[in-house]
């Protein structure tokens, strides 16, 4: 054990000083300057010795002073930076909260637009009522030629009416015949009914009668004859206009269907091309509804950096604790003492939840990669 | 009928992008701040899935998911836990609270909702 470590400085020249004076009276020989000697060695020890306190004094007061400076400086520094640090946080978290609602509000938006335009909640794509409508119109024409083939079977009925009207001519014709012979025979009758004189005039009377009746069926035929001719002149007459109606209605549903199939192929056309731009947009419309959902991915960022300013801002708050504790520890030693992080780097240490952050603080001049949405690794117990 | 989950998680954000992927699944989803504020959502509803973080204010992950499993009406419900923890040690304390997969964010929809359907309850 050395000297020094059983007293400081101001101790030891005291001591050196009080054993001169000691030594002097003890082994010197009694005399008045032996006396004064041993005594100036003594006073001289005791002002060494003052003076060396006070000087130890001063340091340990200047210590002092630096080691409140260092709290000062901790005190004032570190609730700024820690409530810099925590504000910035909050900011950046309303910040990615509200990016988040918006994103999610525009993904939500697109769904149903996707779903709007591929007609699931719709009345149904163009395409299907293009269909549709080809298939209704197509009912309407088969209607209306259906209506035609009608028509055309009346008409041919009609004219088939043609060939009893020549019937009904002949009989005409024979009763005609049927009206000369009988007036030749009543006319022969006369001519007997003379020849019989005054016995034959009562059957020359029914001869005339028979004549006038003859000559009445006559005319009753002619007017059947001219009767059936009329019918026959009007159902041509009819015959004729059915056909040209006919014909009117079959070049009218011929423009009507040619009329319907260009309106229809337009329409399809139309649907096509609606179709090819609905698709487009559904394709482009997913594109950015993919981005929207990266974009959401990528906001995490925002609970890790909030996280490693969360373990910081923290550690940072510990620090004034530290400088107190380092002050106690300096005032207590008499003299300066070594500052060392080791203890609030172990607490930050402590704190840390991800990999890069260990990493960061193993090599903190090496700026370690984010870490990836795809290296997310799951693992199942 | 649509499937339930709860997602517990201290940021606004993450709870905002998992409901999102769940949400366009066609899941219904209920959200807690936090542990204690998770636990008061578990109020009787049949939740068929959980997803929890771990380091979270009040009441951490680990702790809000031995409180579920001593909960008579949840003890089976499934708990994902998706957090930026990757320490084994933190894994096996997960496993050992009883969760079924531990998922490091950040993470992908695609992935989480593939975890989902495989742990949800039928």
């Amino acid at each position: 054990m050395r000297l020094t470590d059983l007293a400081s400085p101001p101790e030891l020249s005291l001591l050196l000083g009080v054993s001169g004076a000691a030594a002097v009276v003890v082994f010197g020989d009694a005399s008045l300057p032996s006396l004064i000697t041993g005594s100036a060695l003594g006073l001289a020890a005791v002002a060494g010795a003052w003076s060396a306190r006070r000087g130890r004094s001063r340091s340990v007061q200047a210590m002092a002073s630096h080691v409140a400076q260092l709290q000062e400086f901790s005190d004032a520094l570190a609730p700024v930076w820690s409530a810099q640090i925590e504000s910035s946080r909050r900011q950046m978290e309303d910040a990615v909260t509200s990016l988040a609602e918006r994103f999610a509000q525009i993904s939500s938006r697109l769904d149903q637009t996707l779903a709007l335009s591929t007609g699931t909640q719709g009345h149904g794509s163009a395409e299907r009522v293009s269909a549709r409508s080809q298939q209704e119109l197509d009912a309407v024409v088969r209607l209306l030629r259906a209506s035609l083939e009608s028509k055309a079977e009346l008409v041919t009925r009609v004219q088939g009416l043609v060939r009893f009207l020549d019937e009904l001519q002949e009989m005409a014709r024979a009763i005609g015949q049927i009206t000369q012979q009988t007036n030749l025979l009543a006319i022969n009758a006369t001519i007997e009914a003379a020849h019989a004189g005054q016995f034959g005039r009562g059957f020359a009377t029914v001869a005339q009668e028979v004549r006038l009746l003859s000559k009445q069926s006559g005319e009753t035929g002619d007017r059947i004859a001219e009767k059936i001719s009329m019918i026959g002149a009007e159902i041509a007459a009819t015959c004729a206009a059915a056909e040209a109606s006919a014909t009117r209605e079959r070049d009218a549903i011929g423009v009507s269907e040619g009329t319907i199939n260009a309106v229809l192929a337009g329409f399809s056309e139309f649907a096509d091309t609606l179709t090819g731009t609905t698709e487009r947009l559904r394709h482009e419309s997913e594109g950015i509804k993919g981005e929207v959902n990266e974009a959401l991915v990528q906001l995490q960022f925002q609970d890790r950096i909030s996280q490693v300013m969360n373990h910081v801002s923290t550690n940072i708050d510990r620090l004034p604790q530290t400088m107190r504790s380092y002050g106690e520890e300096c005032v207590e030693a008499g003299r300066l003492q070594p500052l060392v992080a080791a203890e609030l780097l172990a607490e930050l240490e402590r704190t840390y939840a991800m990999a890069e952050e260990r990493t960061t603080h193993q090599q903190p001049r090496l700026a370690p990669a984010a870490a990836s949405a795809n290296d997310a690794n799951i693992t199942f117990f | 009928m649509a499937k339930t989950i709860l997602i517990v998680d201290d940021s606004a954000s993450v709870r905002q992008v998992v409901g999102i992927a769940l949400r366009g699944a066609g899941y219904d989803v209920i959200e807690g701040r936090d542990g204690a504020d998770a636990l008061t959502k578990l109020d009787g509803r049949k939740v068929h899935l959980i997803i929890s973080d771990v380091n979270m204010p009040n009441m951490d992950g680990i702790t809000f998911l031995k409180q579920v499993k001593a909960m008579a009406s949840y003890r089976f419900t499934p708990v994902i836990m998706l957090t930026t923890e990757s320490q084994e040690e933190k894994k096996r304390e997960g496993q050992q609270a009883g969760a079924k997969a531990w998922m490091v964010k950040p993470f992908q929809p695609t992935q989480l909702l593939g975890a989902v359907a495989k742990l949800v309850l039928p």
